[in-house]
Formats: structure tokens, sequence, C-alpha cells
């Protein structure tokens, strides 16, 4: 890394959060000013009167150019998603134990007079009256949760960037005018395009003008800056964005910075999560190769473009209701960057840029982008080398996926094959082919399987909320044997399967009549074609998933209740209800605890009867969920389905708050396993069994992806052998295994603990939390213990 | 030379751990398989539950929950109550199903009997991981030479399967024992703790004239030959210890090509734990190995051209 990048990177690190009310204040102007136009026309406006207003600046370290917000992490607001956690938290926003931002008392005035006008308004109400009131009572139960996609957009998709930086501004505003040209003023579903594409135009004039202020403001610092070097690179930024404002860009740098300025005013459209970038190496390696060879850049002067970059990408800031704040933990955008994998003709993809994208990413040790290789077999050791050592400086990049279970995958959804080659990771682990697939590959809405498993046992009824949404389904005391438990888990699993997806409908309604995003439908395909927003069925595919949080503390409760409770008897029925209700009280209560503990098999020890049953019992949901269908659904996209998913960020500690006692011997209110990694410390087999047993579920099914966190010790890659070992074992997860991901935290425990302790001298330290890093110290304080407590595998 | 202490009968093969991703038992990702049973019975043992060839209770006290449930009569009187507490009886046998009994582990028993069978079955299950690592399955112990045709039955199924072998052995055993395993292709890593008979005796329960020649043997014949050298304080751990050692390791006529791989395993006092458990004094409390040691054999190592590694 260049001084100046760790300069750069020590300013922004020691640069508090703030709220930034301009963007809040700019929309509802603009919404309020066009009250009588439909919502995506307002929408259009008010991004473009944004990017025309917005106060834009230049860092003294910038070498690529954009924001989101006034300032370097000030988080904007976006009051037409929701306002009532504004309202009742904007006072005490600075005070959070988890993410504070700051904000002045003029800023909290502004932004809850601005909340006045949005009353009644908001997505998240509107959400709300769609709800019956059987299933606006289960989502309070939080059982179920999706308070994420009611106080915020969709986010987790990729625009087509490829196309993008072919055609340009200019390129896609020719596409919208023909498509506008060829409208019948007499057809009703015409004169909804007529609106669509008036406001694509509105955004993309507004894209013009946000580059060209962005190329005027460079331009006039170049002119007054002392230093002739600095002011060279000023001249040369207003240079690169004056030929991009309206042409597709030509060069490395042109094409980067167009790809940054998309990123960041997808950014000021929507505040959804996991707006990712797609495969970066690809769409810009030929840039890069070719300045290369005519000698128009070097490497290291494209790798400190890159660190400019990253640097960027992490001032970008979404400030989440605290509770949200739980669930993603450490603030993240999860802003994915793919590299690797197979081309569009299934041969290695790998380039000079994967290299260069991985070695900045390493150098910078940030917390974005979030940095996925796509693994395949064909894979060269010295790429997959490159790799190891970036994992080895244990901020938890890169993560892998694996092309060997993903496109054979989305084949078997009926993507097409060149389609299937080209995915990416999107946000965490999930994925989907970019600019073509519609929002929400995975995320936003979270299933508590540990609540349904309990309320299996007690005849339907949920102890928290005291309610029996589906009663009669037979309770512990009553179940013939095991199998007729399985019967009931079945039937209950199923009930709130289908009761996920009833709130989704109400969700994806909302956000379908209230929060359209212009910019994002313009770029991905193919919104234009068919006239069509992303939330109409604009996409060429759309899946979608939600995520299933206790995957491990299921299969674990269900084999201690098999074997300890039906075939050897040793724990009585009533006698396991009680100490589940009372959290194991008492001395017996602690042996009883210690039995479902200690003497039943655990998940992740390569155990082929607790393994087993993981995969019986989410297949139970899995076989439920295939069949239903999201709201696009015979509207234009191939699919319009659901799979599963395991991706569960941080929210296995907040749903383990949740959670009551469990029968593989888990305490009331801790967390539960995160993603679909084994329970903490009942791995103790090692490595390559965790990786038996992931390698047993059915990846192909489970297409919103397996999550697996391994933490190693860093004494296991101390040398090069070790290193050699770590690769070889990586690719027989993914080979023979058939593994969908795995990523690593390679920090030993003492640092962990000492950083918990003196969060200020550990404030560059980034962790793995689920499916992406975060600063340690932006953790609330039981995430962080949970990230301790992950089994480190050692020898 | 004494072999073992059992007496007459036919013995059921004991294993106490199967190990996996073991990454410094030979060459790549391995599952190590620890035999039960050690004709030498160092006095520095790290593995104490290792020697004897029978089942054994460890027992730590301080995690009894007082359940009481290893006091049922099924158990033969294996656990018995003393003035309140509860705690081994060491003068009766161990049953084999006392092993699932303890809810808070205080009480484990170490050893399982095994069948050929079952044993490859568990062993093969990370072949991939083997394949793709160059690693393979290690058997250790314990003396696994010391179950010599179990062992032998296990190898001969493991390379049906294509799955690479490496034996850790004292090789206090007879050369009769070594001849059949002489005739497979295993990755031996074969122990020298000492050449002075004097010594050999009074720290171990083995006849040192008869490991040298099997060393000889094995070096001789075998294509693949790996020397460790447990460092022992006050054992052989003089300059004087080190270049006898090191200087008969040199001599040795070797069928393996390439240069002589040593690797030298400091004492560590983290056994202390498990004397306790197992009810036994610990016979051996050093302090560790110092660095300035460890150097001297690197460059004793370095100027006879041998690879030294440490720790493995």
């Amino acid at each position: 890394m260049t001084e100046r990048m760790q300069r750069a990177k020590d300013k922004m690190l020691s640069t508090k959060a703030t709220i930034c009310p301009e963007r809040a204040r700019i929309y509802t102007r603009v919404y309020r000013e066009n009250e009588p136009l439909p919502v995506v026309r307002r929408r259009g406006l008010a991004l473009k009167q944004t990017l025309a207003e917005m106060t834009l600046y230049i860092e003294p370290e910038d070498l690529v150019l954009g924001n989101t917000a006034s300032r370097p992490k000030a988080a904007a607001i976006f009051p037409e998603y929701a306002i009532g956690w504004i309202e009742k938290e904007i006072d005490e926003i600075d005070q959070r134990t988890a993410e504070a931002y700051f904000a002045t008392p003029e800023v909290k005035a502004e932004l809850k007079a601005i909340c006045h006008y949005w009353r009644g308004k908001t997505l998240q109400e509107h959400a709300h009256a769609l709800l019956s009131p059987e299933l606006e009572e289960l989502h309070a139960t939080k059982i179920i949760k999706a308070e994420g996609n009611m106080t915020s957009g969709d986010g987790h998709v990729a625009i087509n960037l490829t196309k993008a930086l072919d055609l340009g501004v200019a390129g896609y505003t020719s596409l919208v005018k023909a498509a506008l040209a060829s409208l019948d003023p007499t057809s009703f579903f015409d004169l909804k395009k007529r609106q669509l594409y008036l406001a694509m135009l509105d955004v993309l004039e507004g894209l013009t003008l946000y580059i060209q202020r962005y190329a005027d403001l460079a331009d006039a610092q170049a002119k007054a800056e002392m230093d002739p070097k600095r002011a060279a690179e000023l001249a040369l930024m207003a240079q690169v964005c004056a030929a991009i404002a309206t042409k597709r860009p030509q060069s490395f740098r042109e094409a980067l910075q167009f790809s940054v300025f998309l990123q960041l005013v997808l950014q000021v459209e929507s505040n959804g999560h996991s707006l990712s970038f797609g495969r970066l190496d690809q769409y810009l390696g030929r840039y890069y190769d070719d300045d290369l060879r005519t000698g128009a850049i070097d490497t290291e002067t494209a790798k400190e473009l890159l660190c400019s970059t990253w640097i960027k990408l992490t001032c970008v800031k979404k400030v989440r209701s605290s509770s949200h704040t739980r669930t993603s933990g450490g603030g993240p955008l999860y802003q994915n960057v793919t590299i690797g994998g197979v081309n569009r003709e299934g041969h290695d993809a790998t380039n000079a840029l994967s290299s260069l994208i991985l070695e900045s990413v390493g150098e910078m040790k940030l917390t974005q982008p979030n940095l996925s290789v796509r693994y395949h077999s064909g894979m060269s050791p010295e790429f997959l080398a490159r790799a190891v050592s970036v994992i080895e400086k244990g901020f938890g990049m890169p993560a892998f996926n694996n092309d060997e279970v993903v496109i054979p995958g989305m084949l078997r959804l009926g993507v097409s094959l060149e389609d299937a080659r080209d995915y990416s990771a999107i946000g965490c682990i999930e994925v989907a082919v970019p600019g073509k697939w519609g929002y929400r590959t995975t995320g936003m809405s979270f299933l508590n399987f540990m609540r349904v498993l309990i309320l299996t046992l007690r005849d339907g009824q949920d102890p928290a909320s005291g309610k029996a949404f589906l009663p009669g389904t037979g309770s512990l005391t009553t179940f013939q044997d095991f199998r007729a438990l399985m019967a009931a888990w079945t039937k209950q699993v199923q009930f709130y399967a289908r009761a996920s997806v009833a709130i989704d409908v109400a969700v994806d309604t909302a956000l379908e009549d209230l929060v359209p995003d212009v910019l994002c439908s313009t770029f991905t395909d193919d919104c234009i074609g068919r006239g069509k927003h992303l939330k109409e069925g604009g996409a060429v595919y759309d899946w979608v998933s939600g995520l299933q949080v206790g995957i491990a503390n299921l299969g674990n409760s269900l084999v201690a209740l098999k074997k300890l409770v039906f075939e050897d008897g040793v724990i009585g029925r009533q006698e396991l209800l009680d100490a589940l209700a009372n959290d194991f009280a008492g001395p017996q209560g602690e042996i009883l605890r210690l039995r479902l503990l200690n003497n039943a098999p655990k998940f992740g020890n390569d155990d082929d009867e607790v393994d087993q049953l993981v995969v019986e019992a989410y297949a139970a949901f899995t076989d439920e969920i295939e069949k239903l269908h999201n709201t696009r659904y015979g509207r234009g996209p191939s699919g319009g389905g659901y799979y599963p998913g395991t991706s569960s960020i941080s929210s296995n500690v907040p749903s383990g708050s949740e959670v009551g006692a469990t029968p593989d011997g888990r305490h009331a209110g801790t967390p539960l396993a995160e993603g679909c990694s084994p329970s903490s410390g009942t791995d103790l087999l090692g490595p390559t069994a965790v990786f038996q047993s992931i390698g047993k579920l059915p990846a192909e099914r489970i297409f919103g992806g397996i999550l697996l966190n391994q933490k190693l010790s860093p004494k296991t890659l101390e040398t090069p052998a070790d290193k050699a070992k770590l690769a070889a074992m990586i690719r027989t997860f993914f080979d023979d295994l058939k593994g969908w991901h795995v990523q690593y935290n390679i920090v030993s425990r003492e640092t962990l603990l000492a950083a918990k302790k003196d969060p200020e001298k550990y404030r560059d330290l980034v962790v793995r939390v689920a499916g992406y890093s975060a600063f340690f110290r932006d953790l609330a304080p039981d995430t962080q213990d949970d990230i301790i407590a992950r089994t480190e595998h050692t020898l | 030379m004494k072999v073992n202490d059992y007496s007459g009968g036919v013995r059921k093969p004991l294993v106490f751990d199967v190990q996996r991703y073991s990454t410094h038992d030979g060459p790549g990702i391995r599952t190590v398989v620890f035999f039960k049973g050690c004709p030498l019975r160092c006095d520095w043992c790290s593995n104490p539950e290792s020697q004897k060839v029978e089942l054994e209770i460890l027992f730590d006290s301080t995690r009894c929950v007082g359940c009481r449930a290893c006091l049922h009569p099924q158990f033969g009187g294996a656990m018995h109550e003393v003035e309140g507490k509860i705690q081994p009886d060491r003068t009766k046998t161990v049953p084999r199903a006392l092993a699932a009994v303890c809810p808070s582990l205080a009480l484990r028993v170490a050893g399982r009997e095994v069948e050929v069978d079952a044993l490859v079955r568990e062993v093969v299950k990370d072949q991939a991981f083997f394949a793709k690592s160059g690693g393979g399955v290690t058997f250790s112990g314990g003396e696994p030479l010391d179950q010599p045709e179990f062992l032998l039955q296990c190898i001969e199924k493991l390379e049906a399967l294509g799955v690479p072998v490496a034996i850790e052995t004292c090789l206090a055993v007879e050369s009769a024992v070594l001849l059949p395993f002489l005739e497979h292709n295993i990755q031996w890593l074969v122990d020298v703790k000492h050449l002075d008979p004097q010594r050999f005796l009074t720290r171990t329960a083995g006849d040192v004239a008869s490991v040298v020649s099997n060393v000889r043997l094995v070096s001789d014949k075998a294509d693949h030959v790996a020397y460790r050298v447990p460092l022992i304080p006050g054992f052989n751990d003089s300059d004087s210890d080190r270049d006898w050692i090191l200087g008969f390791i040199a001599s040795l006529e070797r069928r393996s090509l390439g240069p002589v791989c040593v690797d030298v395993l400091p004492y560590h006092d983290l056994a202390a734990g498990k004397y306790h458990q197992l009810g036994r004094p610990n016979p051996y409390t050093r302090d560790r190995i110092g660095q300035e040691t460890l150097e001297g054999w690197k460059k004793a190592a370095g100027s006879l051209a041998m690879t030294l590694t440490v720790g493995g």
C-alpha cells in the first residue's frame, strides 16, 4: 500500500460516522412538488434532483471520485422507506452500543420535521397495511422477521456493468428513447411503460449531471492546487469524468470510475444493501490489459486506483434501526466484488486484473469490498496460493464460492449455460447472474427454525408469545415415536414456510408500489425491453430466498431427542419440556443439559446420524418453499420461485436471544449457530470433518447459499507446507464434497479478547462475521462474544 | 526383550484415538490412529493413556456434577464412592459401556475395541483430502507394531483402497515382526531416542540393542524412512547425546534416496493432567527445551547434510 493510501485509510478509520440530511431533504421536496405524478416518475425526478444538488467533495487522497452523502462516512436518510424508527431513535442515535451515528441537534430537528411529511406514506406502513391480521400477529412474534425489508430497499443485486461500459449513458439514453418511441398510446400497459421510460430518462440525465459536476469540481480544484503533482492528478480526474459523463468509457481509468459512480449512485437511489459489482475482473480486465499494453497505465498506478476505490466503498454508510443493526452486525454494506471462476465459454477466467484486485484488497484490509473468489477445479495452483496468502492476513477475505456446484445448480433452475458460467456472488455468499437477476437473491427475511422446533414440541404453541398458529400437530408427550415428531415438524415448518412467503408477498407488493428503483432497473436486463421495473418483473431471471436460522441447532436438537428421549429413554419427555421451560434450572437441570450437550452427536463431526437429520429436517422446508412463487412469477422473468438459504449474517445472535432453552443443551437467549456452521465449540474433529458434514447438504437445492465460517489458529498457516495443506483442503471441499462456500477467520482468540477489552488499540481489526467482514469494534458486544466462542481449529 | 505384559489369550485390538486433520505426522493431511499398548512406556510419555493394553478410566473430578450415573451396579464397581467422593476403583475391570455414561465428560474411558473393517471405514472418510494433499493414514500409538497382525490387515485393506500409510514406531519389537511390513510401501517414522543401553533402560522398558538393529533393518530395507527424536531434558539433550544420536542416524545404510530427514520433538509437560486423571504419578517433570539447544541441533544436522525440522 502506498503511503498516501495508508494516510487515507487512517483518516477514514478515525472519521466518525454521521448522518446527512441532504438526500432526505431533496427527496421530500421533490415528492411534495410532484404529488400528481406516478411514484416511478417522482422517484426518477427525486434522484435526478439529488444528483444535481447534493454536496460533492474530493478528499486530498482521492484518486477515484464519488460520494453518496455530504461527507465521508455520512449516512443518507431514506424516509420513504420507514420513519418510525427514525422518529423513535434519532435522539439517541449517537449513544448506541453498536454503530453510533453522530448528528447535530439541527440535523435531528430537520429530520423529525421531514418525517412529519412521510407519516402514513412509507413503505413500512404500506406493507403492514397489506398484512392480514393473522400474519401481522405472526410477524409480531418474530418467528419470522421481515423488518429489514420493510425499512429499506431490496438490494442484493448487481447491474449489467459489462453492457453499461459498452454503451455509456448516451447508449442507454438512445435505447430508452427508442423504446419510448415505439409505444402505443391507446394501450394501458404502454401508458405504464411510458412513465417508467420517462423516469429512466430523468435518472440518466441525473447521472450525467452528477458526473459532469465532478468534472467541474476536479477542474476547479486542479486550478487552485499549489502542488503541481496533485494538480495534474485532479486535472486528469476532471478529464476522465468529462469523458464519461455521456460517452462510453475508453480506458481502464474511465471504466473503473464509471463503475464506481454507478455503484455509488445506486446507493443514493436505494438503501437496499448488498449492491454488488459482479465480476469486476472480467468487465474491467480488457481495459486493463489494453492500457498495460499501450503503456497508458502501469501496475502500481492501477493498484493505487483500486485501493482508492476500496476506501471510497468503505466510506459508504447505511444507518439502520437498532434492532436491524443487531442482525447486520458492524454496519456492513456487503458491496461484493467477485473475481476468478470460469468464463462464458467454460475456461479459466482469471486474468492479470484478478490478481491485482486480490492483492489490493489484501493490502488495504478493509471491510469493503466484500471479496469473493469463484473457485473452479481448473483454478491454477498459483492463483489459489495467492488467495490463501490473503486469507492468512486474517481479515476474512476472500471468501470462496464454488463453480462446481453453482453452475450445475443454475442449470437445474433453467438458467442458460453461458449465463450460469457468468454468475457472481451478490453481497455475501449468494449468487446471481449479474445484470440479469432480480433483487434479493437471498436476504432480508429470516425464519427462526428453533422457534419452530420448540413449538413443534408443544402442539404448535410458541412459548414466547403464547400463541398457537397451527395447533393440533401433537406434542412431545403424545408423539408415538420419533417419526411422529418429524411428521409434526414437517407440518409446522411448512406452515411457516408459507407464512414467510405470505409476508414476502405483502412486502414485495409494497416495494413495487412505493419504491421502484429506476436507475437500477435501467441497467438491469431486460427492464427496458419489457418496459417493467425490477419489481414488476423486469429481470431476465428472478428467484429469491429468505434465510433460515439455527440449522446446526436443529439437527443437534433432533438427534438428542431421537437418541436420549425416544431410543434410550434416559431423559423423560415431560422432564425435558420442564427443563426447557425453566432453562435447565437447578443441579438436575444442569445434568440434563450436559447430557443433551455431551451424550448425543453434533453436526460438524461427520456423524451420519445427526447430519442426515439436518438434511431431512431442512428438506421438509425446502420441499414446501420450492413450490411457492414470488410476486414476479408469470410476469416476465424466468423462475419467479423460491429456494432456501443459510446466509443468516449476524442474526444468529438476536435470533438466539429470542429462543428459550433448546434440546441441544443450549441455554435460553444464547446465540444460535451462525449460517450453516456447526454450533460453537461442538465441532471437535477438525475442519475436514466439518467439511464432510456440510458436504452432505444438497447444495444444488439450498441455492441461497450454505455459509461456512471456519476459524483457524494463525499457527496453522506458519509454513509454506501448512499453506499448501489449506489449499488442498479447500480444493477437496469444493471438488469432491461439492461445498458451496467457505471463508476463514485467522485471528487468535487472544487477539479478539484483547480487542474487546481495548477497542481503540484494535480499531483496524477486521473479522469475518458471517458472509462478510466487519470492523470488530463496530460489533455489538454479544456478537463479539459469539465470534470469540467459535471453535478454533488447531493442532 | 519385554514386548508387552498382557498374559495369554486372544486380545482385541485397542485404539485410544482417531485424529483427523493431522498435519504433523507424515506428509499432507492425515488421519492418525493411536493404538493402545506400548512396550517402552517412556517416563516422559505425553500420552500415558496409550501405554496399557486395557481400557482405563480418565477421571477429572473437577468436572464431576455428582449425577451418580457411573455408580450403577451394571458397571461392576469400576467407579465407586469413597468418603463422599466419586472416584475410579482401579482394581476393577473397566466395562465398555462406562464410556457413554457421564454427562459432563468428567469420566472418559481411554481405549476402544476395534475391528479391521470398521476401523478402515472410519479412517478412509477423509480419503479425498489425502488424495489432494498427498496425505494418508498414520498408525501411531502406543506402539502400532505391538498389534502386528491387526495392523497388517489394516494396511493391506488400505493399500487395496489406494490410501498411503505411515507407521510411527519406537521399533521395540522382535525383528521377525517387522519383516512382513517391509514388504509394503510404508512411510516409516522411526523413533531414535538414545543409543546408550544404560540410559535407555533407566527411562524406558526397552532394550536398546534390538531397537538399534531394527532401525538399521528398516533403514536398509524400506524406501521411505524419516527419523524422529523426542528431545528430552536430562535424557538426550546434551551436546554429546546430540552428536551421538545424529552421528548414528548419519551412519545408517539407507535405501531411501534424498537427504536424511530428522524431526525433533521437544519435550512438553502437557500430559501432566492426564497422569492425574489416570491416577498415576507423573514420572518426569522438567523444564522445556531451550531455543539454544534447538539451534544446536539444527546446526549439527546441517553440518551432516540432514534436513531437520522441529515439531513435525
